[in-house]
């Protein structure tokens, strides 16, 4: 296969493929302005800033290191939504390579446009990510100094902006040599629970939360990774679960939104975890903002609010990111069932209903993430449980974080299935019309 | 001379046997039809042939060549060269334009695109849907893409041609049109020709009629 062909198969032009393509690069493009910003950052060393054009999250010293972990951080989770975005296996891509195998192309030819579709998608990330920099910085200096965590521009950027997109390229290209799966060798059935699995994360997440009464910060990552690990191995479980009571409902609809939980089991799991590991997060930000709120009079409230604002708010736009990669699918699952949905026209159903039944399906995985993620970030932060222990919360006060956060997080699953259903709606009005009856 | 040749072939999927020990030869440009109710195997004995499935027992032979001692690769690179399939949808690449994915067998192989789309055009000819280059499969007909597909099928010179229900999804004008443009593509290479058919009317097209009932050869006739 020469190098035209291979550019001219990996390039694809179905809407489904363009919607995950944009989402991986923009989350990588995301990823490699924040990495910037952190290595930007790291190579100031001692040089010192004025209070007046940086956040002091930047201008003191003792503070950068901090920053540039909660940037790396941030940097991890919005590349990890990207590795996601890659590896939703659309109807339209699986058809295509099937098509192209049964055209004579061999595993190897299709895999390597696997990873070629993936180079390109990192290279296209990390060439946006030196403007998306100078973007945030820009955006960043209209606000007040307080909240500048991206000091402004330098020469040496480009050349960080430089090996930003080599990595990204070369990370892209091992993640689509890698993660490809055949889709005539890809199983929609989920194994038992791998005991190492629930073991592992079973046991990181015990030993988080013991070790956090006495080490609060070494303590929180372990817990965080018990929590994805536990989640990632139970979830699949309970989506086929939910998928199965679904399509035993006797409503066509429901038999059809049940399709996409049954064949896209793992995906749909991996996308909950990284919402849970967010909305932990976000549970964690919240609590030390509570704890900040109580001990008022021996912090500088602007300072440390301002910090756990913004970090909450990144977290907020990876769940976003996050949500939008389950609408793809849900679109893509559109497309490939439209004859079907067809059929539905004739028994009455109409594009209320459909978009109601798309909330459902993405509110069902949403939600239980979120709310889980954030009631344990809220209990289990670094100052959660030692905290409580020796000093306990007042419980009304509580209680009463908890509930806010539970009411948020529902209300965001709820809230971003319903914009899903609204931007779907063209797709599901295309769906139900009779004249794909006609279609193949 | 035998261009295929299937030997004691046997093939179960999970709970159901689809094939209790076929075996077929195919002489170098002749045209046989396999018929048979749904279900009796007819399909799962064309994807044996293909190399798509691999038989649970029996070996196939093409050009000489036992299917079972290649490597999935050398499965793969023989279905480019030597073997055209046709399913009944067409299953051309969704979003290329129809001059590639005729030329994509020659593509695959590696020759160079300009020389690829050279041969592409000259069959897109042969089918009649040389108007058609740059159109997508969804901007054409059933019967178009059917065409493209055998177009495809042809398109790298292979010495035996399967084709599972090929006028299964049109009219039957379009269909009788479409036999026609089949029949006479297969002769004009010299290919052998396996199709897999409920129509009489493509039967009736073959050199020899093979009715397979349950997974065996029920009778065979020469038309």
């Amino acid at each position: 296969m020469t190098i035209e062909t291979l550019l001219l198969l990996a390039r694809t032009r179905t809407d489904a493929d363009r919607s995950r393509i944009r989402l991986a690069t923009a989350a990588l493009a995301f990823s490699g302005a924040l990495l910037i910003d952190a290595v930007h950052i790291g190579l100031l060393g001692s040089r010192e800033l004025s209070y007046e054009t940086s956040s002091r999250y930047v201008t003191e010293l003792g503070l950068r290191p901090g920053l540039i972990a909660v940037l790396v951080v941030l940097s991890a989770l919005a590349a990890s939504l990207a590795v996601q975005a890659l590896r939703i296996g659309t109807a339209a891509r699986d058809r295509r390579f099937a098509a192209l195998e049964l055209a004579g192309a061999t595993k190897g030819q299709v895999r390597r446009l696997s990873t070629v579709d993936a180079g390109l998608i990192g290279l296209f990330g990390g060439l946006l990510s030196g403007p998306l920099y100078a973007i945030l910085t820009l955006l960043f200096s209209w606000f007040p100094p307080l909240v500048r965590v991206f000091p402004g521009t330098s020469v040496t950027d480009v050349g960080v902006w430089a090996a930003v997109t080599v990595v990204l390229t070369v990370s892209g290209t091992a993640i689509g040599h890698f993660t490809y799966r055949s889709p005539a060798t890809r199983t929609s059935s989920v194994r038992l629970p791998r005991v190492m699995g629930m073991a592992s994360g079973a046991a990181l997440l015990v030993i988080g939360l013991v070790s956090a009464v006495a080490y609060v910060l070494p303590a929180m990552p372990l817990t965080l990774a018990g929590l994805v690990l536990l989640w990632m191995t139970l979830a699949p479980l309970r989506i086929q679960a939910l998928g199965r009571r679904l399509s035993a409902s006797g409503d066509p609809a429901r038999l059809l939104a049940s399709a996409r939980l049954i064949n896209d089991t793992r995906s749909v799991a991996r996308l909950g975890a990284l919402l849970l590991g967010c909305a932990f997060l976000v549970g964690v930000v919240t609590q030390m903002s509570l704890e900040i709120l109580r001990e008022a009079n021996s912090y500088d409230l602007a300072f440390y609010l301002t910090g756990m604002v913004m970090s909450a708010l990144a977290l907020v736009l990876m769940a976003a990111i996050a949500l939008a990669a389950l609408t793809v699918g849900v679109a893509d699952q559109l497309v490939d069932q439209r004859r079907q949905l067809a059929c539905l026209t004739a028994l009455g159903v109409d594009v209320t209903f459909l978009r109601r039944v798309v909330r459902g399906q993405i509110a069902m995985v949403a939600a239980p993430a979120l709310m889980t993620g954030t009631c344990l970030g809220l209990l289990a932060g670094p100052s959660g449980l030692a905290t409580y222990l020796v000093e306990p919360l007042p419980l009304l006060y509580l209680a009463g974080g908890l509930a806010g956060l539970l009411l948020l997080s529902w209300g965001f699953a709820v809230g971003g299935a319903s914009l899903a259903g609204y931007l779907l709606r063209n797709q599901l009005r295309d769906a139900l019309d009779p004249e794909n009856l006609r279609a193949a | 001379m035998i261009a295929l040749e299937l030997t004691d072939i046997e093939y179960s999927y999970r709970r159901n046997t689809a094939l209790r020990g076929v075996s077929l030869q195919v002489e170098a440009g002749e045209i046989v039809a396999i018929t048979g109710a749904s279900g009796c195997g007819k399909s799962t004995l064309l994807h044996c042939a293909a190399g798509i499935l691999t038989p649970d027992k029996g070996s196939v032979r093409l050009d000489g060549q036992d299917l079972a001692e290649l490597s999935a690769d050398a499965r793969a690179a023989l279905r480019r060269t030597k073997i055209g399939v046709v399913l009944q949808f067409g299953q051309l690449v969704p979003d290329l334009p129809l001059i590639d994915n005729v030329a994509l067998p020659l593509l695959l192989a590696g020759h160079q695109r300009s020389e690829a789309h050279e041969h592409a055009r000259e069959w897109l000819t042969q089918v009649g849907i040389q108007d058609e280059a740059d159109a997508v499969p969804s901007e054409l007909s059933g019967g178009q893409t059917q065409r493209a597909a055998i177009a495809r099928a042809l398109v790298s010179g292979p010495s035996v041609v399967l084709a599972d229900e090929p006028t299964g999804s049109l009219d039957s004008r379009a269909g009788k049109e479409l036999l026609d443009v089949l029949v006479s593509t297969a002769r004009y290479r010299g290919a052998a020709l396996v199709m897999v058919t409920h129509d009489n009317l493509v039967a009736a097209a073959a050199n020899r009629e093979i009715r397979l009932r349950d997974g065996v050869i029920q009778h065979e006739v020469a038309l």
